[in-house]
């Protein structure tokens, strides 16, 4: 693979084991599909009587199968002209022409079946081209990596086999070890993690055929065996709760990221994780929009939090590029954001803070008037007990409180730095040339009290600061506009 | 050596995106609003009156006193609905494009010209008969940063349209 270019411009197949992968793949759609005829055909067997469905499951098979083979016989790929050109089909010939600098972003992934034959499916995502995703379904690990570095770069063909080592030189920045693995599943959302799986084990028993009235059975005898003092019964409920929860969380933390990398290269970002699903992702620095990371109260406690590169795209592409980096140390968070911009030094700038209105604010719209609009309809049916509707009031008063206690603004020459939270900590940093557009918003009350909102849009998503003084928001869009305006480098 | 400057920016003599004069929409515009705002109620309460005429358990005084509010959330939106027309204006500056709109909330937003990526004119049939269009602008970022601005002329629609592609062209050759 020396002459990168030679290779490339023929066009070419996928590795042959891409055809025991459609047909794989074939064999499981049809399954899904076909279960419900499978499961009669099988127990109409049983009763030996042989009949339409044998022939329905046999055609469907054989045309999926002659779908699979012409699918892998009828697809080439090549690159001309810095085109990724795909063509496929029989009867519809398709044709897919991607510059390769329209090529946004490129992903590499691994099921265990694309790991039992050593090659990768890769995907490849660009602008302007919403809904139309090109891939490959198998290609060897050479012919992967070669392809990824080519099209990550932006390069022309030539340029990329004088530089291929250095391109592929990377530096590795974090590793799990399985402590922190523990860490991270023992301090994840339980809650979320418990109403998973009770959504999960309901649909599957419902679907299985247990009524609600055998549901309510085990909830009588979990009542008759433990009900006798509600305490113990209480205690029961929290501890098989707990230990689901935990449980379930642990594995998930550990399906996602065993053994999980993030390396550095010249132009971007390399993740790797996955147990049975081994993942990997690229995230070039020029499509990062800001970055964000964030800690629950436990996290917070230990040391642990979870960033995010926001990226451009579109929303399906940046539903492939979201990855959450687990951060083991706080300089890691400076590590990884340095490629991006240096963090800000807190104590360098002045910080910008929410008023204080904000709270009275929050507790009027969100906790005051939803509890008196409720009252009146849950009194007749919870009499006294509907009373605790007002408890929302309290809630939102304290959330409110915390979150504008939390919430710090640090502006500097090319970059805002933002602290917020309500129990945990959330921070971000965004640079101004990656802003869209600027929206100061003032409600009725916020035009009394000379106080304005901002909406800084930018193409990884939206960053809201609420009620901040007039003029500061008014400052900020001007030095945001003048920012962008002036950038002649451009955003990716 | 090359010239490398990093002058310190003077933040209050920046331009003012606040001190602007916005150019309010065309006020034929407004007879569009009151006629959407016809269709929609009548709608609304048409469906009132069928449920009511038609379902024997809803005949009752207390459905009948929910007509009350019903009216009361009619005429509301009416009034502010004026009052938005009111504050509806653009702006267009020599880098970026601005819009003014709402009342209850009040907003003010501006996209640089190069932050575009597209833009696009539509006319509905209620805007055709009074010559209207509305001009849809479109950025890479979320859907809330996309503007739209109802009530130009068909003419000055176009125009703007025109005059943004030819400043996103520009800007692009001046990057590029």
């Amino acid at each position: 693979m020396n002459t990168l270019s030679a290779d490339w411009s023929k066009p070419q197949r996928q590795a042959p084991s891409a055809l025991v992968i459609l047909l794989f793949k074939a064999v499981v759609s049809l399954l899904k599909v076909l279960w419900p005829l499978l499961l009669v055909f099988i127990l109409n067997k049983k009763s030996n009587s042989s009949d339409k469905y044998e022939y329905i499951i046999l055609g469907v098979s054989i045309l999926s199968v002659l779908r699979s083979v012409i699918e892998y016989y009828n697809f080439r790929f090549s690159i001309s002209n810095d085109n990724l050109i795909i063509t496929s089909g029989l009867f519809t010939k398709k044709t897919v022409t991607l510059p390769l600098h329209k090529i946004q972003a490129v992903h590499s992934e691994q099921t265990w079946v694309h790991r039992l034959f050593n090659v990768s499916r890769i995907s490849f995502d660009s602008a302007g081209s919403e809904k139309m995703e090109v891939k490959i379904e198998a290609l060897d690990k050479l012919r992967t990596g070669l392809m990824k570095e080519l099209i990550l770069s932006g390069k022309s063909i030539t340029v990329i086999a004088e530089n291929e080592k250095q391109i592929v030189k990377e530096e590795t920045l974090i590793t799990l070890a399985p402590n922190d693995l523990l860490k991270l599943g023992l301090s994840s959302n339980h809650l979320e993690a418990f109403f998973l799986i009770a959504a999960f084990v309901y649909s599957t028993l419902n679907n299985a055929g247990v009524s609600d009235k055998e549901f309510e059975g085990g909830a009588k005898w979990v009542y008759e065996n433990f009900g006798q003092s509600s305490l113990s019964l209480f205690l029961f409920m929290t501890m098989v709760v707990l230990i689901i929860s935990i449980g379930f969380s642990v594995i998930r933390i550990l399906l996602t990221y065993f053994d999980f990398i993030i390396s550095r290269s010249a132009v971007g970002f390399r993740i790797k994780s996955g147990f049975l699903n081994k993942k990997e992702k690229f995230i070039p620095f020029l499509k990062i929009q800001f970055i964000s990371w964030k800690a629950n109260w436990i996290r917070r406690r230990i040391g642990l939090s979870l960033l995010q590169f926001h990226a451009t795209g579109t929303e399906q592409m940046q539903r492939k590029m979201l990855v959450k980096v687990p951060v083991t140390r706080e300089q890691f968070i400076s590590l990884l954001a340095d490629s991006y911009h240096p963090l800000l030094m807190a104590s360098a700038h002045e910080a910008i803070k929410i008023h204080t209105a904000y709270i009275s604010r929050r507790v009027f719209i969100a906790g005051l008037l939803p509890s008196v609009l409720l009252f009146p309809f849950l009194y007749p049916y919870f009499q006294f007990s509907s009373f605790f509707v007002l408890l929302l009031v309290g809630f939102v008063w304290l959330s409110a409180f915390l979150f504008q206690k939390k919430f710090r603004l640090w502006v500097d020459k090319e970059a805002l730095q933002i602290k917020k939270g309500v129990w945990g900590r959330h921070e971000l940093i965004l640079k101004w040339n990656n802003i869209q557009s600027v929206q100061v918003e003032q409600s009725i009350y916020q035009r009394k009290h000379l106080l304005a909102s901002l909406h800084l849009n930018t193409a990884g998503g939206i960053i809201d600061i609420p009620f901040i003084e007039l003029h500061k928001a008014r400052e900020i869009q001007n030095y945001a506009l003048y920012k962008i305006e002036t950038d002649s480098s451009g955003w990716h | 050596m090359e010239y490398f400057g990093n002058n310190q920016v003077d933040v209050s003599l920046l331009p003012k995106a606040e001190d602007i004069s916005f150019q309010p929409i065309e006020k034929e515009y407004w007879k569009i609003m009151k006629w959407s705002w016809m269709i929609t109620w009548s709608i609304i309460l048409l469906t009132g009156v069928m449920l009511f005429a038609f379902i024997p358990g809803l005949r009752t005084v207390q459905s009948g006193l929910l007509l009350i509010p019903a009216l009361a959330i009619c005429l509301l939106s009416f009034w502010l609905m004026k009052k938005s027309f009111v504050q509806k204006g653009f702006a267009v500056r020599e880098k970026d494009l601005l819009y003014k709109s709402g009342w209850l909330i009040q907003s003010i937003s501006a996209i640089p010209f190069n932050r575009i990526q597209h833009c696009s004119v539509s006319s509905g049939i209620l805007e055709r008969t009074q010559g209207l269009a509305s001009l849809s602008i479109f950025t890479a970022g979320a859907s809330g940063s996309d503007l739209k601005i109802h009530g130009l002329k068909s003419t000055t629609a176009n125009e703007m349209k025109d005059f943004i592609m030819t400043k996103i062209k520009t800007d692009e050759h001046t990057v590029g």
